[in-house]
């Protein structure tokens, strides 16, 4: 870049530093560029703001005549100050193609920065330069490269607070070890005790140092360095997208997640699958996971107008998205005669996912069952069934044998609200069932070999049991719209 | 909101039907893979099994003294009379008399089975007993664990209605079991 034609004291007019007098300006900046601190850091101690000057840099080189000889790392920041940094954060972040429209980053510096800072103040205090106590931070200048990069490129800003995170972490081993003589090493007391030397830990034991303290054990200005920091990782997060619905099971032996045993797909769809693809095809995200208001087991179907749930979309890269998108997924599942199917999907806000874990406690569901006896019941016996199933019946039932390998063993209380049975021919019987949530529906017919009590086989005192079952409703309203 | 109702193709279950309508307590192979104990064994492990196997028909029978071990897909195993054992046979029955009391032993009683994951549970071994039958005639009859793992449930039913045992040996299952491994061979090694 050519150099401008302004002189030195026209543009010192225009900017705020910690300085009045420009030749003081120019003395504390050639000392500390001969200290191994490099420009970007020499502006920052003159105490210039965030702006224009930094991205005029070798212009003010020339005009503060620093000299060009300085191969070394700075001091001060550990070569992390350069523009490069901006552009490798930058491809990388378009190489994901994230729809965000603002970005916050997070960024973690090397802990010896700190305690070169301390060192770096008292330099100049000792060699009156003076510090502005806002002088721009090592961690506020990369955000300031990176926002300019990024709307230039991208059209996306910084801000305090965001769904989409930039995650920086910088490690220097050359200086790894530079905080130590501030941690106290209490191993004699047991470890608990023992401070770790953690950021704060640093920052506090700095506040607490004494600067004869400080300097006895470290040196101002800091060392000089052989290597820069590495920028070790950049991490993009999103957060996560959630579309919420209802889903229909149409047919058997699809279980709500997949269901794997030992390597093997015991069932070959799982509903979380079907619903899932799909989605992460068009969020383009990495995972997803699908939680229902309940689940029914990989043999049971789900009819009626389905069971709410919601979708979690993990660090999505698309989230800008039309109903359209969302409805086509819903048209094409029912297009293509699906197992399973949704309704009402539709993008809903992390809050309106409580609804479905608060509902699979406290709502009734509605079964339909196809029962077997072991001999006809003849018609006062189903009349009188009938009568009971008005009422409500308590059941206690023992945490079924097919579960008790994972849940406590306890006797619950569940309600069958209503009951009723209808003959279809011979042995086999339909039941209409609503039932409180949590209810065993297979175990109340059969009685779980007794443990089940009242149950359909002893109400027609004939053994019992079931075929096929199917969920007709699950009361909940949700989605939201 | 269309709800057409649901209908059931009979079909597929005819034969279920006329396989259960002839023994309707095979219901119970549709949840269970059945295995059998042989319990009189267990005693006579330490002697020599020689002897016993050249014994003639009958008092082979009355020796086996066998148990089902009903497992579950989740490996749990219920423990019960097999309808061979001289209790359940209808020739053998007869002369034992009914049953009137099952005893379970100390150690079951007062075992604590709580929390999902049962850490508590009373430790079993094929041999370790569970149970002393006892019938109107002064007969006994051991009920053994049959597998190795950790106590789930013993039926309490058992101690206030005793006959269940005969009337329906499937609800009048003894214990139930949590094998300590997955592996069907060494969670069945005790049995025949």
């Amino acid at each position: 870049m050519a150099e401008s034609a302004e002189p030195l004291s026209g543009f010192f007019a225009r900017h705020k530093t910690a300085f009045n007098d420009i030749e003081q300006l120019q003395q504390a900046a050639v000392a500390l560029h001969k200290s191994n601190v490099c420009v970007w850091c020499v502006l920052r101690f003159l105490g210039f703001e965030l702006g224009s000057v930094y991205q005029q840099q070798t212009d003010i080189a020339a005009k503060l005549k620093l000299s060009n000889t300085n191969d070394s790392p700075c001091v001060a920041c550990l070569g992390i100050l350069n523009y490069d940094l901006a552009d490798q954060v930058v491809s990388k972040y378009r190489e994901q193609q994230f729809d965000a429209t603002d970005v916050v980053i997070g960024i973690e510096l090397p802990k010896s920065v700190v305690v070169r800072h301390r060192s770096m103040q008292l330099y100049c205090s000792s060699n009156k330069i003076p510090v502005l106590s806002d002088m721009v931070d090592i961690k506020d200048a990369i955000k300031y490269m990176i926002s300019q990069q990024l709307s230039r490129q991208c059209d996306i800003h910084v801000v305090g607070e965001s769904g989409m995170r930039i995650d920086l972490v910088f490690i220097h081993s050359e200086s790894s070890s530079e905080c130590q003589f501030l941690v106290k090493q209490d191993i004699s007391r047991n470890r608990r005790n023992a401070n770790g030397d953690s950021r704060t830990t640093i920052v506090n034991e700095l506040a607490a140092c004494s600067d004869e303290k400080f300097l006895a054990s470290f040196t101002s200005p800091p060392p000089a360095i052989s290597t820069a920091a590495r920028l070790e990782t950049i991490a993009f997060k999103r957060a996560s997208l959630f579309v919420g619905g209802r889903y229909l099971k149409l047919e058997r032996n699809v279980s709500q997640t997949p269901f794997i045993i030992d390597g093997r797909r015991v069932t070959e769809f799982s509903v979380s699958e079907i619903i899932g693809e799909p989605l992460k095809l068009l969020t383009r995200c990495d995972s997803y996971n699908l939680v229902g208001s309940g689940r029914e087991d990989a043999d049971v179907r789900m009819l009626g107008d389905g069971r709410p749930f919601y979708l979690e979309c993990i660090n999505p890269r698309t989230t800008q998205l039309e109903q359209q998108q969302i409805h086509d997924i819903e048209h094409n599942l029912k297009q293509t005669n699906s197992p399973v199917q949704v309704r009402q999907l539709q993008l809903i806000k992390p809050e309106d996912t409580k609804v479905i874990k608060e509902g699979e406690e406290n709502k009734t569901k509605h079964y339909c069952a196809l029962v077997w006896f072991a001999n006809q019941l003849s018609e006062e016996k189903l009349e009188e069934i009938n009568k009971m199933g008005q009422k409500e019946i308590v059941l206690q039932q023992k945490t079924p044998i097919r579960v008790l390998h994972r849940r406590a063993p306890l006797t619950r209380p569940k309600k069958i609200l209503s009951l009723k049975v209808v003959h279809i021919r011979g042995r086999f019987y339909k039941a209409s069932i609503e039932s409180e949530a949590g209810t065993y529906i297979k175990e109340f017919v059969h009685g779980d070999l007794g443990r089940t009590v009242p149950s359909l086989a002893q109400m027609a005192n004939e053994t019992a049991d079931i075929f096929e079952l199917d969920v007709e409703k699950v009361s909940l309203d949700f989605p939201p719209s | 909101m269309d709800s057409v109702p649901i209908t059931y193709e009979l079909g597929a279950y005819e034969q279920l039907d006329r396989q259960l309508q002839a023994q309707p307590e095979l219901y119970v192979n549709r949840y269970f893979a059945e295995h059998f104990y042989e319990c009189a064994l267990a005693g006579k492990r330490k002697l020599e099994q020689v002897e016993s196997a050249s014994e003639d028909a009958s008092n082979s029978v009355i020796n086996r003294e066998r148990q089902y071990v009903r497992m579950a897909p989740n490996k749990l195993c219920v423990i019960g009379l097999a309808s061979s054992h001289p209790l359940l046979d209808a020739e053998l029955k007869g002369p034992l008399g009914e049953i009137v009391k099952v005893e379970f032993a100390d150690n079951v009683v007062n075992s604590v089975i709580k929390g999902k994951s049962k850490k508590q549970s009373l430790r079993l071994t094929p041999d370790t007993k569970l149970c002393t039958i006892h019938t109107a005639n002064d007969k006994q009859f051991i009920v053994r664990a049959a597998v190795k793992g950790k106590l789930m449930e013993w039926n309490q039913r058992l101690e206030s209605d005793p006959g269940l045992v005969q009337r329906s040996p499937e609800q009048g299952f003894i214990a139930i079991i949590k094998p300590n491994t997955d592996d069907n061979s060494k969670i069945l090694e005790a049995c025949v």
